[in-house]
């Protein structure tokens, strides 16, 4: 049972017929004693399809894992976290935080500057922390939700095998206590580590999505084909997405392949039957 | 203690037992062996000297912050100004004799108004704390070697009899210096403050200071902390008198047993918050936990500020916490605890190299752009990749024709089948930094939708008959 932070005899156990005015009583100082705050408006996507399951976007004040569904997906990868922190950004003048991981900019490359201006993401509005080991990825990562002055924080991380419950839920803890969304980017982690569980509102598998039509055999806008494997206040669901740099928004690609999410991993009941999207082509 | 000098191992020093041998410096180590069998030999180790020398040095940091070392086994403390606060000269000198032989040094202190009196004092003479203007008539009876002087001056003087400081008063000048050279007169004038001698302290001297000493060693992590925001406080008040704000600071933690611990910090900009400059050291602490030994514990904590800029109050916006003063402070406890260094930004440069369009700047030196990003355009896809390899991968690539674009290449072992290719985007490297090959790039796209950015180094028979290919990065 989860410790509260109240002694028992402020819950009237003893009478057994516990009446609805209590009850209402008893929620109130339970809210109360949780000190939960007004919640913030989430982070939309702009897609009703997507944002209508998420509960209306992600949630600011939680941790978001990403991780590729492939190993050579890791860009699209980044650039769906990329996506988001540009969402992110463009409601405020906070900046963002990229805690970056040294193992992950030699194998996967450094985050560009005029690579990530063409992407939409404001280069000036983004710090970066060159962290050394995973322990220093999650350290800054804390302190940086926790303060709350910033509009998102994406930390990536390569292997990470020590990434288990008690390390996100301190994330996960920190996020909220900022109200500031954070964002996990879990390159070259094995198919074991990704299947223990987290404490994260969301996990998402992302694997690149060939170009749409495009003159001359010419590359068209980023796509990905987002899989939302778990997703704590609705169905788990996937979609292919087409990101738009210049206006930072996301458009559903109409589907070429039908997908459904493959069922989530940390839950041991089976999940809800996915469903499936299209975008009203 | 041995070494080698005049081509044969001879006794450097030795300990009383030996002295009372009969053993003096400059005996040979074989005439000495012939002697006494079982002698216990060491061999000189100069480099270890003159490091256990800084370190003894560091700790007498404790009494002024002007320490020399003077090498090989001497230390000068510029105590001016600073005697009155252990209680006068002689207690200074007192505190100073019992410290380090409790450390287990045989130590001579003598206190003098020049470095070269002091030397000479500590040295040759009595120990002694010299009134101004004594200095003559006290080392008028010592050995002129007191005088600092390269062995072969102190010889040749020795040979004309001149044998004491004193003998050398009252000889003409002139033909002394021609005769034994101008550092002879030099040396004297400078021990009798004829000639100004600064003692050059090592490290750079802290703007403001604050420190406490502790009767009783304190060892706690809980202790320090509390100690350190006190001085923090001192350290503010300061700061603030002076219109100024620390950049760089710097806790050093006087161990009771002579050991020294340094503990840098610095912040993203001037700040004069006690309590933020103190957070950052509780940050460090935590992070150097297991390198601070605090064995018996310390007795004196001292906070310097190293450096400090300019800066001036802000009026507080009605409207809220001033966010950008809470950004610098999340980062500056980020950069105590993984060094400042590593917070940092991307600034834009103008350069064609992909290499050199971007560089990371430390947010504590991050100025004003040169240079500004480019922004999305609509209906283009990145034309720059989202991540960039350093340096350029190696690919193997097959392209139709020599100087088309690849259709298919390996990269770490793994084949990539090309179904569209745009380029090339010829980039050739500033002829006035290097006249490296021409590269090509080209942004391809695989079967499954994965985006590289490639490019061939060197054109196809103008600049080279074998081109090879790299990846330069990767598109999301």
């Amino acid at each position: 049972m989860r410790k509260t932070g109240f002694s028992d005899a402020a819950i009237p156990w003893e009478t057994p017929p516990v009446s609805l005015a209590r009850l209402r009583v008893l929620l109130e100082t339970l809210a109360r004693l949780g000190g939960s705050k007004p919640e913030l408006a989430p982070l939309p996507f702009g897609l009703p399809e997507l944002d209508q399951i998420l509960g209306g976007g992600l949630l600011r004040g939680a941790l978001h894992e990403v991780a590729p569904a492939a190993a050579g997906d890791a860009t699209a990868t980044a650039g769906f976290c990329a996506a988001l922190l540009a969402r992110a950004l463009s409601g405020g003048k906070k900046p963002a935080l990229w805690v970056r991981h040294e193992f992950a900019t030699r194998e996967d490359g450094a985050p560009y500057g005029p690579g990530l201006a063409a992407f939409g993401l404001d280069p000036g509005r983004i710090l970066f922390v060159l962290a050394v080991n995973v322990r220093e990825v999650l350290e800054a990562m804390e302190q940086a939700l926790r303060s709350g002055t910033l509009a998102a924080v994406l930390g990536e991380l390569r292997g990470g095998s020590k990434l288990d419950l008690r390390a996100t839920r301190r994330l996960s803890l920190a996020a909220s206590h900022g109200a500031t969304p954070g964002v996990l980017l879990r390159l070259g982690a094995s198919k074991k580590s990704l299947g223990t569980p987290v404490s994260a509102a969301t996990r998402w598998r992302i694997s690149a999505l060939a170009s749409g039509e495009a003159p001359a055999n010419s590359l068209g806008a980023p796509r990905f084909e987002a899989g939302l494997v778990r997703n704590r206040r609705g169905p788990a669901a996937s979609f292919s997405l087409e990101w738009r740099t210049h206006d930072r928004t996301f458009l559903l690609v109409p589907a070429l392949r039908e997908r459904l999410a493959p069922a989530a991993l940390d839950r041991p009941d089976p999940a809800p039957t996915p469903t499936k999207l299209r975008a009203s082509a | 203690m041995v070494g080698e000098r005049k081509s044969a191992l001879r006794i450097l020093a030795l300990d009383d037992a030996a002295a009372a041998l009969g053993l003096a410096p400059e005996t040979a180590l074989a005439e000495a062996r012939a002697r006494y069998p079982l002698l216990e030999v060491a061999h000189e180790d100069p480099v270890a000297d003159v490091k256990l020398l800084t370190a003894i040095a560091e700790s007498c940091r404790r009494w002024t912050p002007l320490v020399s070392c003077d090498v090989p086994d001497g230390i000068f403390l510029d105590i001016t100004g600073c005697a009155h606060l252990f209680g006068g000269e002689m207690s200074l000198a007192a505190d100073i004799r019992e410290r380090l032989t409790h450390q287990g040094f045989h130590v001579r202190v003598a206190v003098a108004s020049t470095p070269g009196a002091a030397s000479a004092l500590a040295r040759y003479g009595p120990e002694k704390i010299l009134r101004a203007g004594e200095e003559r008539k006290v080392l008028a009876e010592l050995p002129l070697a007191a005088l600092r002087l390269d062995a072969e001056i102190v010889a040749a003087l020795a040979r004309v009899g001149l044998k004491k400081i004193g003998d050398i008063y009252d000889l003409p000048r002139a033909p002394l210096a021609a005769r034994f050279s101008k550092q002879l007169l030099d040396q004297l004038d400078r021990a009798l403050g004829l000639l100004e001698e600064p003692v050059s302290p090592g490290i750079e001297v802290a703007p403001y200071m604050a420190e406490r000493p502790f009767p009783e060693p304190i060892a706690l992590e809980q202790d320090i902390l509390r100690v350190v925001g006190c001085l923090a406080r001192q350290l503010s008040l300061m700061l603030e008198r002076r219109g100024e704000g620390a950049r760089r600071l710097e806790l050093t933690l006087f161990r009771a047993d002579g050991a020294v611990f340094t503990i840098a910090a610095g912040t993203s900009r001037a700040s004069r918050e006690a309590d933020a400059l103190a957070a950052l050291f509780a940050e460090r602490l935590d992070v150097l936990r297991d390198e601070l030994d605090p064995g018996f514990g310390y007795d004196l904590v001292r906070l310097s500020v190293l450096a400090a800029e300019r800066a001036d109050p802000v009026q507080a916006d009605l409207s809220g916490p001033d966010e950008a003063a809470e950004l610098a402070r999340v980062l500056d406890h980020i950069g105590a605890r993984l060094g400042l260094s590593r917070v940092v930004r991307q600034q834009a440069y103008d350069s064609h190299l992909p290499e050199r369009a971007a560089r990371n700047v430390p947010v504590d030196r991050a100025d004003g752009a040169t240079s500004t990003w480019g922004t999305a355009e609509p209906d283009a896809p990145p034309a720059r990749p989202l991540r960039l390899l350093t340096p350029p991968e190696p690919v193997e690539a097959v392209a139709v024709v020599p100087d088309g674009p690849p259709v298919r290449f390996r990269w770490r072992r793994a084949l990539h089948e090309v179904t569209r290719a745009e380029g090339p985007e010829r980039i050739a490297h500033e002829w006035w930094q290097s006249d490296a090959p021409t590269r090509d790039y080209y942004r391809v796209e695989d079967k499954d939708g994965r985006r590289f950015w490639l490019f061939r180094e060197g054109l196809f028979e103008r600049e080279t008959a074998q081109p090879r290919w790299f990846l330069h990065g990767t598109f999301a």
